[in-house]
C-alpha cells in the first residue's frame, strides 16, 4: 500500500506575471513504508519545494498528496493532520530555536499538537535520547549550545512530534565530517528503531549510497529518474550531465571497467571497493 | 619570503559569563607562510582555524606572541589600515559580507574607504569582477543572485582593494557542489594569474587537496604540515580528529596493509587507477 | 504579499533620468512636491500631471510599474476622497438621500485630491525607481555634508540606510523561512484573538532577533577587514559630478516652479466658476 504519494504535482509562483516560475512540474512519487528516501539534486531543482509539499505547508497549482490514500487537501483536519503525521525539519534549523530552555523548545511541536503534559514530556525525553542530548542539557538555553548540538536540538524538536515520515531538508549542510557523521549516524538509528519511513534531502551522493534504500533524482523541476541506489548510481554520465557527480569510489571502478577490467560498478563505499579489489588482486576476478 | 607571521600566538575569547575563563582558541601557535603560495588550513569545527584568520589581519590581537604581516605586526595601531589592505578575509557566510545593494557598488566598498581614485576604482571593480566570472553581474542586486555567486562577489570585493594575500574562512560550506566549484576555480585563478597568496581554510579534504601546502589544526595547535600527499598519506591520524580523507587513500592504505605494493602518494583517482592497472599488468 | 511592495525598489535602467545626478533628482522631487501642493485648480494640477508623465516616459519605467506602486496607498486616496465628497459642500447638489449630499464640489475636490496624492506618491517612487539606493544615499550624504560642522555626522545616517535596505530583502526571506519552520511544528500564525496572535509571534521574533544580531557581528568584522573606518577619507567610485543635463534640468525646473506660479495667479480665480460651469 502506498503511504506518501503525490499525483501530478505541480507548483508555480508569480503567476500572471512575467517572472512566472515553475517549481514543480508533474511530480509522482510514491513512498511506501519504512523506506529510507533520498531526493537529491542540485540548487533550485525544485527538492525543497517538494518536501515543503509533502506536509501540506505549500498548496499545490495542480495535482494532489495523498497520505495513506487520503488527499492532505480535503478538509482543514487533514492538514492538520499532515501537519504532525509528516515531520519537516528544515536546511540550518538551529536558526529557528526560540525558547527559554532546550526542554522547551523540544516541546514546542507536542504542545501545539494538544496533547497532555505527561505526554509531552516522555516525548521530550524520547527525542532527546534518540538525538543524543544528555538530560543535563534540557535546562541550558539552546543558544548556549555549539553548532552541532543546537542541530541536534532542533531535529529533536521535530521527532518530538513523533510523525510517521520525516523529513530533513539537507540535515548536514554547513557540518564538519565529524558532525556530518553524527547526524547522518543518528538518522540512521531513529529509522531502524522506529521502523519509520525517512526522506533526507541531499546533494551529497556519498551519505545517499551509504544509507538510503531509494533514490529520486530532481532536476529542472521535474523528477529525472528514482529507484534503488543500484539503479540511479548505473547513469553515473547522465547524473554528472546534470551537475551531480557519483562518490569517488566508485569512480575509480567505472575507469577500472574502462581499462578492461571485469571489476563491479556498483561499488559505492571504501569497504566494498577494497574486497572487490582484493578479489581482483587475489586472480578470481579474471582479466578479460 | 614571508607573507605573515604567527610567532608563539596565543588567543583566547572573552567569556560570555563572568569569573569564567574560556579555553585558548589559539594556543602557542607558530606558522610561517610564504608569498604566493596557497596554503590550505584543514580543522574541524572549533580547532581554532577561524580565529587564525581573524588573528592574521588584526581583527583579533594575540594575548601572547606576534603576528607580522610584511613587516608589520598587528599590534600597532598606526599600521591598521594598511595590514587590512595587505590581508584581505573572505567569511562564511556570503550573505553577511555585502554592503551595497548592487553588485558594482559593493565591490568598490573596500577601494573606496581607502580613498582611491574614481577612475582607478572603475579600473579596479571591473577587473576584479572578471576574474572572478561576475562582470555580467555588475548591476545586479546581490539578495537576487545565487549562494556562490554572492561569494564570488564577496571575492572580488577584496580583490579590489588589490590584497598581497587573501584568507577564506570556510568560504564554500554554506554552499551547494555546483557553487562550490565555482568559488573553488575562482580562487585558484587568483592565486595562479595575480599571484596572490591564498590561505584556504576548510574542512573539505577535497578542497584542501587542491592546495599546494595544507596545516592541519587540532585542539587549538599545529598538528601537521606538508603537501597533501604527505599529509593525506597518514589517514590513522587524520580520521583520529575527526576529518576525512580522500578515498582514494583510504582504498591505498588497506590494500596496502594487505601487502599489495601501492606507492605512498596516491591522491587522484587516475594516480590510483594507473598504479593498479601497472601492478596488475605486472603480475 | 509583503514580497509584493515595489516601494524603495530600484529598476536598473539606462534612461536620462537615471543618469541625473542624484541630488538634482532629489531636488527636483522636494520641488515637485512643492508644485503639487500650492497648485490651487485644475489646469495647474493637470501641469503638474504631464511633467510627471514625461519624468516616467523618459525614465523607460512601464507605466503599468508605476501604477502598480500605487496599490499599497489605494486605501489612503479612497479614504481621502470619501472624507472630501462627505465634508464639502459647495456647487450643486447632485444626490440628496436621507443624511447623504454629494455635491458637485464634493466630488470635484475628491477628484482633485486623489491626483494630488497619487502624484506624490509616483514622483517619489520615480526617485527610487531611477536612483540606486547607493546613488540617493551619496546624494543625501554630499547635501548634508555641510551639517558636520555643526555636529551632525550625516555619514552615519546614510551608512544605516544603505545597510537597512540592503538586508530588507534577506530578512523578508528568513522571516518567510522561520515562519513555514514554525508551521511546520504546528504553530498558527493566524488564529486566534489578538493576545494569541501577538503570543504567536514569539517564535518568529525570537529567532529573528538573534539572527540578526549575528548577522550584524558578521557585517561589522566584514566592513573592517574592507578597511571601513567611518567614512574618513572617503572616495565614490561614481564620483557625483554636475554634468550638462544636471544644469539642463535645474534651469527646466526653475521654469517650471514658474510656470505654476503663474497658472495658479491666472487659473485660481477660475477655478470656482470652472468648477460651477461643470456642475451645470
Amino acid at each position: 500500500m502506498s503511504h506518501l504519494k503525490t499525483e501530478n504535482l505541480t507548483y508555480t509562483y508569480g503567476e500572471g506575471t512575467p517572472f512566472k516560475i515553475t517549481a514543480l512540474d508533474n511530480v509522482n512519487i510514491d513512498l511506501e513504508k519504512g523506506e529510507f528516501v533520498a531526493i537529491i539534486g542540485h540548487t533550485g531543482s525544485g527538492k525543497s519545494t517538494l518536501v515543503q509539499h509533502l506536509n501540506g505547508l505549500l498548496k499545490p497549482t495542480n495535482g494532489k498528496i495523498f497520505l495513506d490514500e487520503k488527499n492532505i487537501h480535503d478538509s482543514k483536519s487533514t492538514l492538520f493532520d499532515a501537519r504532525f503525521r509528516v515531520g519537516l525539519c528544515f536546511q540550518y534549523p538551529e536558526y529557528q530555536l526560540f525558547e527559554e530552555t532546550v526542554y522547551k523548545d523540544i516541546a514546542f511541536g507536542p504542545t501545539n499538537m494538544g496533547l497532555s503534559k505527561t505526554e509531552i514530556d516522555e516525548r521530550v525525553r524520547n527525542a532527546a535520547k534518540y538525538v543524543g542530548i544528555p538530560d543535563e542539557m534540557l535546562v541550558k538555553s539552546p543558544f548556549d549550545l555549539s553548532g552541532g548540538e543546537k542541530r541536534r536540538v532542533a531535529i529533536a524538536g521535530v521527532i518530538s512530534m513523533e510523525p510517521e515520515i520525516l523529513i530533513l531538508d539537507e540535515p548536514t549542510s554547513g557540518l564538519d565530517p565529524r558532525g556530518r557523521e553524527q547526524i547522518l549516524g543518528l538518522i540512521k538509528k531513529y529509522r531502524e528503531q522506529t521502523g519509520k519511513t525517512v526522506i533526507i534531502v541531499s546533494h551529497s551522493m556519498d551519505d545517499v549510497a551509504r544509507y538510503a534504500t531509494k533514490v529520486i533524482v530532481m532536476n529542472s523541476s521535474k523528477v529525472e529518474m528514482s529507484g534503488t541506489v543500484d539503479e540511479v548510481f548505473e547513469k553515473a554520465s547522465r547524473l554528472r550531465e546534470i551537475g551531480l557527480s557519483v562518490p569517488q569510489i566508485t569512480e575509480i571502478f567505472i575507469k577500472l571497467r574502462e581499462k578492461g577490467y571485469n571489476v563491479s560498478e556498483k561499488i559505492y563505499t571504501v569497504e566494498q571497493g577494497y574486497s572487490e579489489l582484493k578479489k581482483l588482486f587475489e586472480g578470481s576476478v579474471t582479466n578479460d | 619570503m614571508s607573507i605573515i607571521e604567527f610567532k608563539n600566538v596565543t588567543f583566547r575569547y572573552d567569556s560570555d559569563d563572568e569569573g569564567v575563563v574560556l579555553a585558548p582558541a589559539v594556543k602557542d601557535f607558530s606558522l610561517t607562510i610564504n608569498e604566493g603560495e596557497f596554503m590550505a588550513i584543514l580543522g574541524h569545527n572549533g580547532s581554532g582555524k577561524s580565529t587564525l584568520a581573524k588573528l592574521a589581519n588584526g581583527l583579533l590581537l594575540p594575548e601572547k606572541g606576534d603576528v607580522i604581516v610584511s613587516g608589520m605586526n598587528t599590534k600597532n595601531e598606526d599600521d591598521d589600515i594598511k595590514i587590512k589592505q595587505t590581508v584581505g578575509v573572505v567569511f562564511q557566510n556570503p550573505d553577511n559580507q555585502i554592503v551595497a545593494t548592487i553588485v558594482e557598488e559593493d565591490v568598490a566598498f573596500g577601494p573606496e574607504n581607502l580613498g582611491v581614485e574614481p577612475s582607478e576604482i572603475r579600473r579596479r571593480v571591473d577587473d576584479s569582477l572578471k576574474i572572478v566570472g561576475m562582470y555580467k553581474y555588475k548591476n545586479h542586486e546581490p539578495h537576487k543572485l545565487s549562494g556562490g555567486q554572492k561569494q564570488r562577489v564577496a571575492i572580488a570585493g577584496i580583490i579590489a582593494m588589490e590584497p598581497r594575500c587573501i584568507i577564506l574562512d570556510e568560504p564554500t560550506a554554506m554552499l551547494d557542489p555546483e557553487g562550490r566549484r565555482d568559488v573553488m576555480n575562482a580562487i585558484k585563478r587568483l592565486n595562479r594569474e595575480l599571484g596572490i597568496t591564498v590561505v584556504y581554510i576548510t574542512h573539505y579534504m577535497e578542497e584542501a587537496c587542491e592546495a599546494d601546502r595544507i596545516v592541519v589544526m587540532d585542539d587549538s595547535r599545529l598538528l601537521m604540515d606538508g603537501t597533501p600527499k604527505e599529509v593525506f598519506a597518514d589517514t590513522e591520524k587524520i580520521r583520529s580528529i575527526g576529518l576525512d580523507v580522500p578515498q582514494t587513500c583510504q582504498l591505498a592504505k588497506m590494500l596496502k596493509s594487505d601487502g599489495i605494493n601501492l606507492k605512498n602518494d596516491l591522491l587522484s583517482i587516475d594516480e590510483l587507477v594507473e598504479n593498479i592497472d601497472d601492478l596488475l599488468k605486472g603480475q | 504579499m509583503i514580497k509584493d511592495i515595489t516601494i524603495g525598489q530600484y529598476f536598473p535602467f539606462n534612461s536620462v533620468i537615471h543618469r541625473l545626478d542624484p541630488r538634482t533628482k532629489l531636488l527636483f522631487t522636494v520641488v515637485f512636491i512643492i508644485m503639487v501642493f500650492v497648485s490651487n485648480n485644475f489646469i495647474s494640477l493637470f501641469f503638474n500631471l504631464l511633467l510627471s508623465a514625461v519624468v516616467i516616459g523618459l525614465s523607460k519605467i512601464p507605466l503599468k510599474t508605476v501604477i502598480k506602486g500605487l496599490k499599497p496607498i489605494l486605501l489612503v486616496v479612497i479614504i481621502t476622497s470619501v472624507l472630501q465628497i462627505a465634508y464639502v459642500k459647495t456647487g450643486i447638489v447632485l444626490v440628496d438621500f436621507w443624511k447623504i449630499q454629494i455635491t458637485s464640489g464634493g466630488i470635484l475636490t475628491a477628484i482633485f485630491m486623489a491626483i494630488r496624492i497619487s502624484l506624490l506618491i509616483v514622483m517619489s517612487t520615480m526617485l527610487t525607481y531611477t536612483t540606486s539606493p547607493t546613488s540617493l544615499t551619496n546624494g543625501l550624504d554630499k547635501t548634508f555634508a555641510p551639517f558636520k560642522k555643526i555636529g551632525i555626522d550625516f555619514h552615519t545616517v546614510t551608512m544605516i540606510m544603505t545597510i537597512a535596505l540592503r538586508f530588507i530583502p534577506t530578512l523578508i526571506e528568513e522571516v518567510d523561512k522561520i515562519m513555514s519552520a514554525q508551521k511546520s511544528r504546528g504553530a498558527s500564525f493566524e488564529q486566534g484573538n489578538i493576545m494569541k496572535r501577538a503570543k504567536a509571534l514569539i517564535p518568529l521574533f525570537i529567532p529573528l532577533l538573534f539572527n540578526s544580531i549575528r548577522r550584524a557581528y558578521e557585517l561589522a568584522n566584514a566592513m573592517t577587514c574592507r578597511c571601513y573606518n567611518g567614512g574618513q577619507g572617503k572616495t565614490t567610485m561614481n564620483a557625483l559630478k554636475f554634468a550638462k543635463r544636471d544644469y539642463m534640468s535645474l534651469l527646466v525646473m526653475a521654469f517650471l516652479i514658474a510656470g505654476v506660479v503663474v497658472l495658479n495667479i491666472f487659473c485660481g480665480e477660475y477655478n470656482a466658476e470652472f468648477t460651477f460651469n461643470l456642475a451645470i
